[in-house]
């Protein structure tokens, strides 16, 4: 079981949380864009070994959406951050 | 207005652990509370001092903590959201109040006085109860009177507010339709406990 810290709530039990996957996907402009850039935003993900930026979701608690950057090898998280800003730790590629 | 009354499954029982003598922890519901649900923006100093003129005391910008007035709590659930509780039969006039206070300000105002109950669990065995339903710390050095928190208990959502220093007692808010289970879920843990 993790224990991660909510930006507002402080550390709290995996349980509380929901994952949303990775964080930082814009969505492109429907208008311009073509099928294959939307197909990327829709289906393809990075699937790093490493530092990963990913959205968490505190459900059970305030509610509020925040980004992490966690090592997917072992499951530590390095930085919890807001929703706009960039990762404070530099994320594997 | 919405129903506020007691939950039909529990109204008047009282669970308890059967150790002779006093029990471990008892629960019972505690009915009667009028609950809103205020949002707004903390650095509106508009809606904050408006806010607070009508409750008595400053909305809390702490996170998980109460701030009391009177006979009204408001708690800290999000940072552009608390829930305000007072006795029921103040909550239409409180309601009212807040409306006109914050007409002209960026806010939600919502009654939730038929959407939670409130069960109240209290002595020397209460944290080990929780304990054995939520992640959540309920130790009084970490989570003592003028805090609260949303956590989960055995898969419902629910909120824990501390409420007594010198004996072991919380307020667990539990949404209507979680309220039986949860019930049953707190009866069967007791068991465990005598």
């Amino acid at each position: 079981m993790l224990e991660i810290k909510c930006p507002w709530c402080g550390p709290r039990d995996e349980s509380e949380f929901a994952y949303g996957g990775e964080a930082h996907i814009n969505r492109p402009d429907p208008e311009t864009s073509d099928d294959l850039a939307w197909a990327h935003y829709l289906y393809f993900r990075d699937n790093v070994q490493g530092l990963h930026a990913e959205r968490w979701n505190h459900a059970y608690g305030c509610r509020r959406w925040f980004n992490a950057v966690r090592d997917t090898v072992n499951y530590r998280f390095h930085a919890v951050y807001e929703i706009g800003e960039d990762p404070p730790v530099e994320v594997a590629k | 207005m919405t129903e506020a009354e007691t939950h039909p499954a529990f109204a008047g029982a009282v669970l308890a652990t059967r150790t002779p003598g006093q029990p471990g922890v008892s629960v019972a519901e505690r009915s009667g509370i009028g609950t809103i649900n205020l949002r707004g923006q903390p650095d509106n100093t508009g809606f904050m001092e408006a806010a607070a003129a009508v409750l008595g005391n400053a909305l809390p910008t702490t996170p998980n903590t109460v701030a009391f007035a009177d006979d009204i709590e408001s708690l800290w659930l999000a940072p552009t959201e608390w829930l305000v509780r007072c006795d029921l039969d103040q909550q239409a006039r409180l309601e009212q109040e807040l409306e006109d206070a914050l007409a002209d300000q960026f806010t939600a105002i919502n009654d939730l006085s038929g959407y939670y109950t409130t069960l109240t669990i209290i002595g020397r065995n209460a944290a080990e109860l929780l304990a054995r339903g939520t992640p959540l710390d309920v130790h009084p050095r970490v989570f003592a009177p003028g805090q609260c928190a949303q956590t989960v208990f055995a898969h419902a959502g629910i909120i824990l507010m501390p409420r007594m220093a010198e004996t072991s007692c919380f307020d667990m808010l539990v949404r209507r339709s979680f309220a039986d289970y949860v019930w049953r879920w707190l009866d069967d843990a007791m068991r465990c406990l005598d």
